[in-house]
């Protein structure tokens, strides 16, 4: 009896030596020969929901270069995005070698990234095809720290069945046109048995999206853009006042009373469902809403829609927020040679032209708007071939590292607005203090520009 | 630190040890690590927090100048201001400064505007604080009631209290976002399309957009998802209280309410308290509940602060609206333990 005690308790205490001899044998067994000089680019991606497209693109990187590529999956939504971006370049990581970044941040971004003018010269990268503005854009005190990878405008997306049933033969020319017709169309269908049906979906979250939407709004109007260039600070105008309330007026009547809780996505959801006339969004929802890339999207509205440009104001034409995607080398890259080569293919005509048609995005190289391939899968994207140079900015170049702060303080008290907390006059005033005291002595309170009241450039033509 | 070596010496000398001083070396020795762990991440962070709220220093600037600021901070966090509005002017007419309007009454015929140097932070403590009392005081009850009832012997008592524990174990930023879901604002929402079918409403709500309905509903997010944990712990103090105590007071004819208020309070009070500060702790600094279902509408006090850190850059700011929120988590645990005679049940 003892010895065979004895065994067993000698043969668990061998055993577990020989458990661990025996996995640390097996994984360098099963380990891959390491190379010294073997190494992954990361691609940091912002607010891309179909990355499948991305990833095929890397892998033919791979094939084409030999160098390995993956992406860095960050979050969804953009503001979120940011501050994981400027966490991680806080800290001098080198764990993302190619930045993917807003329209809004080549400023504040801009200690972080790696002057691609040298890379350009030596690579004998053609630029003129690019939109000229987003070009200047990126260039930080003549440092070039991003290339465009795409440009998105906001659009009107409207449903061509239901504007033919209930009789109207165009898409709303001017705000008042939409409101009017989202009603129409809105009374109709909920008579119909529909009672989720909703006339104009937006984005009227406290987030950036709302700048957008919301500088839109104003811009149409003549109200000018919140900052102007020349340092005034024109958001507290009767015109700006006009068209917040005519947006007010929507929540609860043609927009849904949670309208001020929706993001691009939330609006995208109930549209795709068949629940609104209209929307307002980026680019991206028209392959989701025909059904996605590869056909699998859940859609109730295929070949039933369409997209114009957003209505006009009273200046008498519309605009559309500029946004986009930039692309920058990160100053902390271990590999920034490498890391370059991946940039410059992948902002690229045929790289490019792959995501117009894959992923919807507005190339910023003028040239692949003509593209035959393109304009076949999407014909509605060589009328939109002049967004880049004719959208409205947001005040990011002129506030500079404030800009985070400017858009809080504007999309919070267009938010108090919307959602009835104040009325659009005390929110003017009060947004005009804070701006001023976050923006400082050098800029002045003012008018907006008379140019934008009679001369607002349309976002598309 | 000294203090606790003479305890340990005291208990030592007491228990007869031989080496007592060497025991106790021993002993140091071997909390020596702990010490360490304790002053890296729980002392040193505390300070730099107290010390980075007297100044202007920003986040994520290596390189930058700070500047010792004194309570400027906090003065701003703090300052309200009662202005008279005259008739005929604007509120940004009147008001002074560095002072934005936070809301305005009637006072007879006076028109008076509430300025405050910030306030989205006042917004932020209010919404705290009434999400905190909403939340707690309906946790407190229903976790009684809860735990009385899987306190009653019953087949399958066990598999009932694990099953019971399912909301409080999913992380609150998974929870929250099924809630999102669940909280939609038209039929694809759970909630609208249950209520819709029982025929309790006509129109869908947008709960997480109606002012007067946001509070309400991330508070029942919370009474979902902690109201099990507070069960829990009642469940605990409720098995210590003697089942002899109940026979005594039914024999001497105690109704089953008296038998409540005399025996199971009073006895539970410690277990209460003890559940109430938990609570009323997590409660306070709530953060994920508020920035998954809220975002930046409604601030919590730690959303905002966050927001101060992250999209402001504030540091010393941020660091300030820190200190406020441990200072407001120490006043409600005094104001607990005076109101439940704490101090006194353990001189008893």
């Amino acid at each position: 009896m003892m010895t065979s005690k004895k065994t067993i308790r000698a043969f668990k205490v061998c055993c577990i030596p020989i458990f661990v001899l025996c996995s640390v044998l097996l994984n360098v067994l099963q380990a891959q020969p390491v190379r010294a000089d073997s190494f992954t680019l990361k691609l940091w991606l912002g607010d891309v929901t179909n990355k499948q497209p991305i990833k095929d693109l890397l892998t033919q990187f791979t094939k084409d270069t030999g160098i390995q590529a993956d992406v860095t999956v960050a979050a969804q939504n953009t503001t979120d995005n940011l501050s994981q971006l400027e966490q991680l370049l806080a800290t001098q990581s080198s764990d993302v070698d190619v930045i993917m970044y807003d329209v809004i941040n080549p400023g504040l971004l801009a200690p972080h990234l790696v002057d691609l003018n040298p890379v350009i010269k030596a690579a004998n990268f053609d630029t003129t095809a690019f939109f000229s503005r987003l070009f200047q854009n990126n260039t930080v005190n003549g440092k070039l720290v991003g290339l465009p990878w795409f440009v998105d405008a906001g659009l009107l997306y409207y449903r061509t069945d239901l504007l033919k049933k209930y009789g109207f033969s165009a898409p709303p020319k001017t705000w008042d046109e939409l409101t009017q017709m989202a009603q129409v169309i809105q009374d109709g269908e909920r008579k119909t048995g529909n009672p989720d049906f909703w006339g104009y979906v937006w984005q009227g979250d406290a987030y950036e999206g709302l700048t957008c939407d919301a500088l839109e709004w104003q811009y149409s109007d003549g109200g000018g853009s919140i900052v102007e260039t020349n340092r005034i600070i024109s958001v507290n105008n009767p015109q700006t006042q006009a068209a917040l309330e005519r947006a007010a007026k929507w929540v609860g009547t043609i927009s849904p009373p949670g309208v001020t809780t929706y993001q691009e996505d939330d609006a995208r959801k109930v549209w795709q469902a068949g629940n609104a006339a209209f929307m307002r969004n980026w680019p991206y929802a028209y392959v989701l809403g025909q059904g996605g890339p590869d056909g699998t999207q859940e859609t109730k509205i295929k070949g039933l829609f369409d997209v114009t440009t957003l209505p006009s104001g009273a200046s008498g034409s519309g605009a559309a927020a500029l946004s986009g995607w930039q692309l920058g080398v990160s100053a902390y890259s271990k590999h920034p040679q490498e890391a370059a080569q991946l940039l410059l293919y992948l902002v690229g005509p045929m790289t490019q032209k792959s995501n117009a048609i894959n992923l919807d995005w507005l190339p910023s190289d003028k040239s692949v708007y003509q593209d035959k391939e393109v304009a076949q899968v999407h014909p509605f994207m060589p009328k939109l071939a002049g967004a880049g140079d004719q959208a409205v900015p947001r005040p990011s170049t002129v506030t500079g590292a404030k800009y985070t702060e400017v858009s809080t303080a504007y999309y919070s008290a267009v938010h108090d607005v919307l959602s009835g907390k104040t009325d659009a006059r005390s929110a003017l005033d009060d947004l005009e203090v804070k701006l001023q005291n976050i923006l400082g002595s050098n800029f002045t309170i003012g008018e907006p520009p008379v140019e934008s009241t009679q001369n607002a450039t349309p976002a598309t033509s | 630190m000294t203090t606790f070596a003479a305890a340990l010496r005291d208990t030592a000398r007491r228990e007869r040890f031989a080496h007592s001083t060497r025991q106790v070396r021993l002993a140091f020795l071997l909390l020596l690590p702990t010490f360490v762990v304790l002053a890296l991440v729980a002392v040193y962070p505390l300070l730099r927090t107290f010390s980075a709220s007297l100044t202007d220093e920003q986040f994520a600037q290596p390189g930058q100048t700070v500047n010792y600021i004194g309570l400027s901070n906090y003065q701003k966090l703090l300052s309200v201001q009662f202005i008279e509005l005259p008739a005929d002017k604007r509120p940004a007419q009147v008001l002074p400064t560095g002072y934005y309007l936070f809301s305005r009454f009637q006072f007879g015929e006076k028109t008076i505007l509430v300025a405050a140097a910030d306030p989205d932070f006042i917004h932020s403590l209010l919404n705290t604080i009434a999400f905190a009392m909403l939340s707690v005081g309906a946790e407190m009850i229903l976790g009684l009631g809860l735990a009385m009832l899987v306190n009653v012997h019953f087949r399958g008592q066990g598999m009932m209290r694990a099953i019971m524990l399912i909301p409080w174990v999913i992380p609150t930023v998974v929870s929250a976002q099924l809630w999102k879901w669940i909280l939609f604002d038209n039929r694809a929402g759970l909630l609208n399309d249950v209520l819709f079918r029982f025929g309790l409403i006509t129109q869908s709500y947008a709960w997480r957009a109606d002012p007067r309905l946001q509070i309400i509903s991330i508070a029942l997010v919370d009474i979902w998802k902690t109201t099990p944990y507070v069960a829990l712990i009642l469940l605990a103090g409720l098995q210590m209280i003697p089942r002899d105590l109940y026979e005594a007071a039914a024999v001497d004819g105690a109704t089953v309410w008296e038998r409540f208020t005399n025996i199971t309070l009073p006895s539970l009070r410690p277990i209460i308290l003890l559940a109430l500060i938990f609570r009323t702790l997590d409660a306070l600094r709530a953060f994920d509940i508020f920035a998954v279902l809220l975002g930046h509408d409604v601030l919590s006090l730690a959303t905002y602060d966050q927001e101060k850190l992250i999209n402001d850059h504030t540091y010393g700011y941020a660091a300030a609206v820190g200190v406020v929120i441990f200072i407001l988590i120490f006043v409600f645990t005094v104001l607990y333990m005076t109101v439940f005679h704490v101090d006194q049940e353990v001189r008893e």
